[in-house]
């Protein structure tokens, strides 16, 4: 066997310890604010708001290795764009988030699937000691809620524009999701 | 000197007579013992030589002998059709053996650029070499012949790295959601890239599947140049869309479930308007990920190997080969209660390493940014590439962008991908469809051999190969420091006995986080195991003295007649004094004593190379093994008087008679092998 569970445990004391050691960064603010509700949504969220994100584009940077996380209201967002060249991340966030009152931070460098409860709840109390603010609409970001078939066809037609608009230099990620369905 | 082609029609059958003698003939010239080496293929620019020599086969001596290079027959083609057909230019040659040196008895039967190297899909056209020396023009008993087998004698190969014969048809596509949803596949990484010979409707066979995972940042496109390459050799290439952003564990399942999609979806025909239907080979897969998704092909065969991951399509009986571009190692180190996956296990597993990444920059202070350590977990067959001068991005094709690369001599994009395709294509052939001179690209020196369309003219091209045949016979651990820990007692085992300066026997892992020479750190640059690997080796070093490390052989393991060849790897260790001290490649001699004192000694360089200098980035990376690979029968090789049967050492000599004059090194893997088949 390969594997000394000392040594683990060790190694993981050391990582922890240096992720803990970075401090919650709050993001600019929100460009635009799109809710959404989804006929067929499947396993996915019935409804919720796409978020453009103002940020500073040295966190957004794609990296292989550890990256910092975007924190919405203490729960890691899902980001539908890297932003490291436009500085504007769109991320897709679920209907029970109040994204009026939300805070929005970058945590710690980590993997998103690495994240255990207790390193979230880490980052929320960082995000408390630094007295972070709700993040602040940069300019009127309320638009009419739109319906959509399911979540392809809203980042067809609706995420994918916005990639266009706020960060072309991703238009990669929209070009997936305007591609033609297999049947 | 050359004759008229000698055609006889001949109803002679080779079952009437004994069988011919089967020799190694072909290779090339070397300018120090043993003279001369026996390979399997050649590059087009290449010209063949042939040896025999007369201390190993005294029949030949005095013999004048018609040397015929033809088309490979095999065994059961030649009992049918014993005729000798030469394909060379002028015909075949005719020689006289005499007494003395292989060097004596060299001939060079093709000049430059003759043969046909045109072997359509399939690399490497083959041809046997035959001493007709009974001049009949037939295969006889009275001859040699080097092919007379399933393999030939030798093949002479395309250029790797140029396109092969196809026109490439490639698509586009999102699955369709239902299909998505029923294969765990999240709407936004539905994505797939396809690309396939445009002519695969009028092939009657399936061809393999190689699944290109991509890593973060990158999208399956930023692949296209190594998907439209391996199309064009007859390969289905599925990139698709992977979710790295959460990390190498969700990588590994989505590349798992769009490669069972994807098989579903091509057999169906729901995919390139049903192009695929029966034209994919589910049996016959290759996964390969860049970085994050070079960890998740091998977290995805860790998952079907333990079960935790059950595809419909395929299993990881299926898998032939799991290669990695600058992977992370995340999911080895990082634990957070999840088990330790980044393991390739018993899978067939190639790892690139970008000897100037930026990204996973083989961080001695960070294992998750070590890629080497995978490879050393991998069990079974095993191959790593260090490219000199390549960066993060050298792997992936997108214009406009940064290559990331620190350090001199920076490799530019055609040169990194030159490099990239043109071994890419032998792996691929190799383990996948089990063609037989792709060997030759992952066991030899890069400086011996070589793509031929890597850019000769530029010095700073330099690559490390490395490679351990895992099959599970037919190979022989003399010493793999695994076993029998402590440095007077080898795996095999056998008694270790040294004169070397500054032995230590452990872990393969530079233990301060840096670089820099520390005498307390002995394996200063080698990032081969991490705190939590096992992967040992040995290091020491000689400074201007003749020094010696030798490995008894026990009894039973004394006929090294048995193997082809003896292998082990070795690095020089990054910044040390002795290293730095001449930045050019290292070399010492091997020598194998009999059980009756007598000895044959052959010196590493012999056959180019040697142990490379480490990428001089910050003036010394991490180390770069490399494997050498002496066929066992060159130690006879002029008279050399050794009883092959009776191996009782094995000495690694080092210093200014051997070589370089100082020096320190990294060793291990130290083997014998019949590169049994994967």
């Amino acid at each position: 066997m390969k594997v000394f569970a000392a040594a683990v445990a060790a190694s993981l004391l050391a990582f922890s310890l240096s992720a803990a050691a970075q401090t919650a960064t709050p993001v600019k603010g929100i460009l635009a604010a799109q809710r959404f509700t989804l006929a067929e949504p499947g396993n996915d969220i019935p409804a919720g708001t796409l978020l453009v994100l103002d940020v500073d584009p040295a966190l957004a940077v794609p990296r292989e290795s550890l990256n910092p996380i975007l924190y919405i209201e203490g729960q890691p967002a899902t980001r539908l764009n890297h932003g490291g060249q436009s500085g504007h991340v769109l991320v897709i966030v679920p209907a029970g988030v109040d994204v009026n009152r939300a805070r929005i931070w970058f945590g710690a460098p980590d993997v998103v699937e690495a994240l255990t409860p207790q390193k979230i709840q880490a980052e929320r109390t960082k995000a408390d000691a630094s007295r972070l603010s709700r993040a602040r609409a940069l300019v009127n970001v309320e638009r009419p809620v739109v319906e959509a078939k399911d979540l392809a066809a809203l980042l067809r037609d609706v995420a994918a524009p916005l990639i266009d608009r706020y960060s072309p230099q991703d238009a990669a990620v929209a070009a997936q999701w305007r591609l033609p369905e297999a049947n | 000197m050359r004759f008229a082609l000698l055609m006889i029609a001949s109803t002679l059958s080779l079952a009437a007579h004994a069988a011919p003698v089967k020799v190694e003939l072909a290779g090339n010239p070397l300018d120090r013992f043993p003279f001369f080496e026996y390979v399997r293929a050649f590059n087009t620019r290449m010209s063949v030589r042939v040896a025999i020599d007369p201390g190993r086969f005294p029949a030949i001596v005095g013999k004048t002998c018609d040397i015929f290079v033809v088309k490979h027959k095999t065994p059961s083609a030649w009992t049918a059709n014993p005729s000798l057909l030469d394909v060379t230019p002028g015909g075949a040659l005719r020689r006289t053996f005499v007494a003395g040196t292989i060097q004596a008895n060299t001939v060079s039967v093709t000049p430059t650029l003759s043969l046909d190297d045109d072997a359509g899909a399939s690399l490497g056209v083959p041809y046997d070499v035959v001493l007709d020396c009974d001049r009949n023009g037939v295969l006889s008993d009275a001859d040699y012949i080097d092919g007379l087998g399933a393999q030939a004698g030798f093949y002479m190969v395309a250029d790797t790295t140029k396109p092969g014969p196809y026109a490439v048809a490639t698509t586009s596509y999102n699955l369709a959601m239902p299909t998505a949803t029923h294969y765990s596949i999240p709407a936004m990484f539905r994505a797939e890239t396809i690309y396939y010979p445009a002519n695969i409707g009028a092939m009657n066979r399936r061809l393999p599947l190689v699944v290109i995972s991509h890593g973060n940042g990158f999208y399956p496109t930023d692949y296209a140049h190594i998907a439209n390459h391996l199309a064009s050799w007859g390969y289905v290439v599925l990139a698709h869309s992977t979710d790295t952003e959460a990390g190498p564990i969700t990588a590994a399942a989505t590349t798992i479930n769009h490669t069972d999609a994807f098989l579903d979806q091509a057999e169906t025909g729901t995919v390139a308007s049903g192009a695929l239907v029966g034209k994919v080979d589910s049996h016959r897969i290759a996964l390969l990920g860049h970085s994050r998704g070079g960890e998740g092909v091998v977290i995805a065969y860790n998952n079907l190997s333990t079960g935790a991951a059950t595809p419909a399509h395929f299993t990881k009986d299926d898998i032939k080969l799991v290669d990695s571009m600058a992977p992370t190692d995340i999911w080895w180190t990082t634990g957070d209660g999840n088990p330790a996956l980044t393991d390739p296990l018993d899978a067939n597993y190639h790892l690139w390493v970008a000897a100037g990444d930026m990204d996973v920059m083989g961080d001695p202070a960070d294992p998750r940014w070590q890629s080497q350590p995978i490879a050393d977990r991998a069990v079974g067959f095993k191959q790593v590439t260090v490219i000199h001068g390549a960066g993060h991005t050298s792997f992936a094709d997108r214009p406009g962008d940064v290559p990331h690369i620190d350090g001199p001599c920076q490799l530019t994009v055609p040169e990194g991908h030159a490099i990239q395709l043109g071994y890419l294509l032998p792996l691929m052939k190799h383990y996948l469809e089990g063609n037989v001179p792709s060997l030759d690209f992952l066991t030899r020196q890069y400086e011996n051999f070589h793509p031929r369309g890597i850019g000769l003219e530029n010095p700073c091209i330099i690559v490390a190969n490395e490679y351990r045949n895992g099959a599970d016979t037919g190979n022989f651990i003399i010493d793999d420091f695994q076993w029998n820990l402590g440095e007077g007692m080898s795996s095999a085992p056998g008694v270790v006995t040294y004169t070397v300066d500054n032995l230590t026997e452990g872990r393969l892992d530079d233990v301060t986080g840096s670089f820099n020479h520390d005498p307390a750190d002995p394996f200063n640059g080698a990032l081969f195991g991490t705190m939590v690997d096992s992967s040992r080796g040995v290091t020491f070093d000689w400074t201007n003295s003749d020094r010696y490390i030798q490995w008894a052989i026990p009894k039973t393991g004394r006929n090294f007649s048995k193997y082809a060849v003896l292998s082990f790897r070795g690095a020089q260790a990054s910044r040390h004094p002795n290293t730095v001290a001449a930045l050019e490649d290292l070399t010492f001699a091997v020598e194998l004593r009999d059980a009756n004192g007598a000895k044959s000694s052959i010196n590493i360089g012999a056959y180019g190379g040697g142990l490379e200098e480490p990428y001089q980035r910050g003036g010394g990376w991490a180390d770069e093994m490399e494997t050498i690979r002496i066929r066992v029968t060159d130690f006879l090789n002029n008279g050399a008087p050794i009883d092959l049967t009776k191996i009782a050492s094995v000495r690694i000599k080092v210093g200014p008679s051997y070589g370089s004059p100082m020096g320190r090194i990294v060793l291990d893997d130290l083997m014998l092998t019949n590169d049994g088949a994967p």
